[in-house]
């Protein structure tokens, strides 16, 4: 007889990796659920985060000292452009408004819409 | 019994055959793996209804001539994008829908601006989830919507739901939805609050960059990766097989940044706190208790997520006031309980049977 494990040659192999998935998962899981694993991960993400404060805070002088604009300085023009985007927005919908085209999406073509009278299967059955 | 024997040597001859075709198709297709151009996802038609920075609001394009009295609104999770429920053609949840006669719009969300680092649940839950309800209610010209929220975006829907009890929500659907925090064992560990200083990282990252949420989610289960890249090997042979692999790390990889102040709120009002389970939530000076919700409601949750386990999920069902309500578990995990081959037999038909008798 022809087993499963005939029809494909791969069949063992596959469940090693399996195995091997699910064991590999599980000890990651149990090393990560210990609360030294929280302290050391934190205690390295401290410290990365401390290396590029200051980073950061050189990089910002040395910016200023080249009369350069810092990327504080880029977000703050990037808010006043998002603030006229805005505005332009609320104008548009304005103008919609007063030419009576409220409601049409933004991009896209306006579709006409379909009736709202579905049913669910069994329902419509029994309606006819 | 005699013919066992030349069957079985059969049998093996064609399986080293087999895998010999195999072999070769690996190579070829391999190479050409390489150059393959991203794969196209979130491809079903769609019009851009709204946009406000990271919050954008989509509505589908009907594929029926008679469609469900009542919209529905999906609100994604925060922390990836939409198109897990529109992956292609025939794998997307958002077209069986749209097919099966329901009006969709879909709230999504892009990578929060610099400028939006101070977005809190009260931005979500008391403007963006609203302001998209009354854009739907305009747009369609019906009083009720159904809302359906995926993992964190159930949350928000939650406490959307929690805070608006007499809104104009006719049902909410939760996918995978976690509400005791403290059954997400592995994140209250990353976060524990006697290491992990948020208000320093926050205060110096602004968003928090989505390498790290990537990061988070892949060390739930560190060796699926690895296995992952060898049963695509395995299967390069098999366009199909590639195609989906493709599409759903593609969109894996795709995990979006998280508002400064928002991740900090999880951090110390979810994970730390446990107040939304705790019912000692207050979002802009309103209570959240979830007991508040008396809708209809399901919550389809899956029984092998990695990322919000069951027990996590299961109060949701429990706590909830409504009369009507429903639990499902289904086979699968986080992502395949919505997209994929499983997802489109057990979740999407039970889905449609239960909407369909509520949307008229």
């Amino acid at each position: 007889l022809t087993t499963k494990e005939e029809g494909d040659a791969f069949a063992l192999w596959r469940q090693m990796l399996s195995a091997w998935e699910t064991n590999v998962n599980r000890l990651a899981n149990q090393s990560m659920a210990a609360e030294e694993f929280s302290r050391a991960m934190h205690r390295v993400g401290g410290a990365t985060l401390g290396a590029r404060e200051a980073f950061e805070t050189a990089t910002q002088r040395f910016l200023a000292a080249i009369n350069l604009p810092s990327r504080q300085d880029m977000t703050g023009i990037d808010e006043r452009l998002q603030c006229i985007e805005a505005q332009l927005a609320r104008l548009t919908q304005l103008v919609e408004r007063m030419a009576g085209t409220e409601g049409a999406p933004l991009a896209g073509p306006t579709t006409q819409k379909p009736k709202r009278t579905r049913r669910p299967p069994g329902e419509e059955q029994d309606v006819k | 019994m005699r013919a066992s024997g030349p069957r079985a040597a059969s049998s093996i001859f064609d399986n080293v055959r087999g895998e010999a075709e195999r072999a070769i198709q690996r190579n070829i297709k391999g190479v050409e793996y390489l150059y393959l151009p991203k794969p196209m996802v979130g491809m079903t038609p769609k019009d851009v209804l709204d946009v406000r920075g990271t919050m954008n609001l989509y509505h589908y394009r009907p594929m029926v001539d008679e469609v469900y009295r009542v919209p529905i609104l999906f609100v994604m999770a925060t922390t990836n994008r939409g198109y897990i429920l529109d992956l292609a053609p025939g794998q997307s949840l958002i077209e069986f829908l749209l097919k099966r006669g329901y009006d969709i719009y879909v709230l999504d969300w892009g990578p929060p601006r610099p400028d939006e680092k101070g977005l809190q649940f009260e931005d979500y839950t008391l403007d963006f989830i609203p302001n998209c309800v009354q854009r739907i209610r305009e747009d369609s010209g019906e009083a009720d919507v159904t809302i359906i929220g995926y993992c964190f975006g159930g949350v928000l829907s939650v406490i959307y739901s929690a805070i608006h009890a007499d809104g104009p929500m006719k049902n909410l659907v939760c996918f995978t939805t976690p509400i005791d925090f403290r059954e997400m064992k592995l994140f209250q560990n990353w976060s524990n609050e006697k290491h992990f200083d948020v208000d320093r990282l926050v205060d110096s990252v602004g968003n928090v960059p989505s390498e790290m949420i990537f990061t988070s989610f892949e060390m739930l289960r560190p060796a699926s990766r690895i296995v992952g890249q060898i049963q695509l090997w395995e299967n390069i042979w098999n366009d199909e097989y590639v195609k989906s692999f493709r599409s759903f790390e593609r969109w894996a990889q795709d995990t979006l940044p998280l508002a400064g102040e928002y991740f900090r709120q999880t951090t110390k009002e979810l994970m730390w706190a446990n107040r939304l389970y705790n019912d000692t939530l207050v979002v802009g000076g309103r209570e959240v208790r979830i007991s508040n919700i008396v809708k209809p409601i399901l919550h389809a949750v899956a029984e092998h997520d990695h990322i919000v386990p069951y027990d996590a999920a299961k109060p949701l069902i429990a706590k909830v006031g409504s009369t009507d309500k429903e639990e499902i578990v289904l086979k699968g995990g986080h992502i395949s309980l919505v997209a994929g081959a499983n997802a489109a037999k057990r979740l999407w038909p039970k889905l449609d049977s239960w909407l369909g008798v509520r949307s008229v």
